[in-house]
């Protein structure tokens, strides 16, 4: 099973130092510096996502230039092949690939006479600018010797390398202790209820 | 002075982008095109241009053969082979008209954006079909879900897992 960097939104306070240690990671290692994470911060979860690393690749099977391969346990981008046609990032069922420019890039073309783009998502407004020229995607720091520095950098430990059986396995848990701690509640309540009776009497 | 390295081509630098490749004028077919915009990703001139009209809800690709530098970028980019050279074709004597061509939009299922084109989206979907792999069909699945409200349910999906109050 194929292992992947999954956050714990208990945990995530959407700090992005992910986001910051990733761009330089694969910066040093003369790949795009494009953060291949990426944070949801919502009214009620923040969370980093990032590629599941999909044993099927749904990116790998619609790229038409073969730019994406798969390296043992992970997916990869040749970035001197890509083109920028961003199908992968459709079919991600996880929207975990994002495009990128190198470090030389300037805007193409300046939207002009735009009333408003609030219509249009990040990816179709990128498409407009041009300003890209790759893709990029969790590779768990293929070229780095001590894994996902991501996981190393997270200031609250929200950051773990798991397969999706640990997720599942995780999930149970969860459940497990939920359950538990209502039944705990449920008890505690109950001796509330005959504490009171015995005051009454 | 320091003594200058010989410039030996890498094997990162020597491939497919920097090759040389067939120069001419362009010639685009629409009906293959499905407006993934890689062809104005490698025009460095700026003749291929990508447009966004949420107004009506269309993408509008532009060929302007007055900024082409026929320098045959396009072709090797393109990912069904809509573009293509046309062999020995000279400056024309007149101006031609930029082309335009029209791609309706698909909104986002989820939030209601629009985020690509409808041809694209069409194109993805047939590739995927010929893998039978259960992920291949959960990302069809997923296909009329823009990548940032995809983003936004793994992330609620997380949030289940651990256990979090207060989420849909």
């Amino acid at each position: 099973m194929n292992r992947f960097v999954v956050s714990d939104p208990a945990r995530c306070i959407g700090c992005g130092a992910c986001r910051v240690t990733c761009s330089e990671s694969h910066r040093r290692r003369a790949l795009r510096p494009a953060s291949r994470i990426s944070l949801v911060k919502t009214r009620e979860v923040s969370a980093a996502v990032t590629c599941h690393q999909c044993e099927g690749s749904p990116c790998l099977s619609v790229c038409p230039e073969g730019a994406i391969y798969q390296e043992r346990d992970r997916v990869q981008v040749d970035e001197g092949r890509c083109t920028g046609c961003l199908l992968c990032a459709l079919a991600c069922p996880f929207g975990a690939i994002y495009p990128s420019a190198p470090s030389t890039a300037h805007v193409k073309a300046a939207p002009y006479s735009r009333a408003s783009s609030a219509r249009s998502s990040g990816l179709l407004r990128q498409k407009e600018t041009g300003a890209y020229t790759s893709v990029v995607v969790c590779d768990l720091c293929a070229k780095s010797a001590d894994g996902p520095r991501c996981v190393d950098a997270c200031p609250t430990k929200a950051l773990h390398l798991v397969d999706e059986g640990m997720l599942e396995a995780l999930g149970k848990n969860r459940r497990l202790e939920a359950i538990e701690m209502t039944e705990v509640a449920m008890r505690g309540a109950l001796l509330d209820a005959d504490d009171f009776g015995e005051v009454n009497r | 002075m320091a003594t200058v390295k010989p410039r030996v081509p890498n094997p990162i630098s020597s491939r497919d982008r920097t090759r040389r490749v067939a120069e001419g004028k362009p010639h685009h077919n629409f009906s293959a095109c499905i407006a993934c915009a890689a062809c104005a990703v490698a025009c460095d001139a700026g003749a291929i241009r990508i447009f966004i009209d949420e107004d009506e809800g269309l993408l509008v690709w532009t060929l302007d053969l007055f900024d082409c530098t026929q320098c045959g970028r396009c072709v090797p980019v393109c990912p069904t082979g809509a573009m293509t050279l046309i062999e020995d074709a000279a400056f024309a004597d007149e101006p031609e008209l930029p082309k335009r061509c029209l791609f309706t939009l698909a909104e986002c299922a989820t939030c209601g954006r629009y985020y690509a084109t409808n041809k694209e989206l069409e194109f993805a979907n047939t590739l995927l079909e010929q893998e039978d792999h259960a992920d291949a069909a959960r990302a069809r699945a997923l296909m009329s879900t823009c990548p940032d409200c995809k983003r936004l349910q793994d992330a609620k999906a997380a949030a289940r897992r651990a256990g979090m109050k207060h989420h849909r």
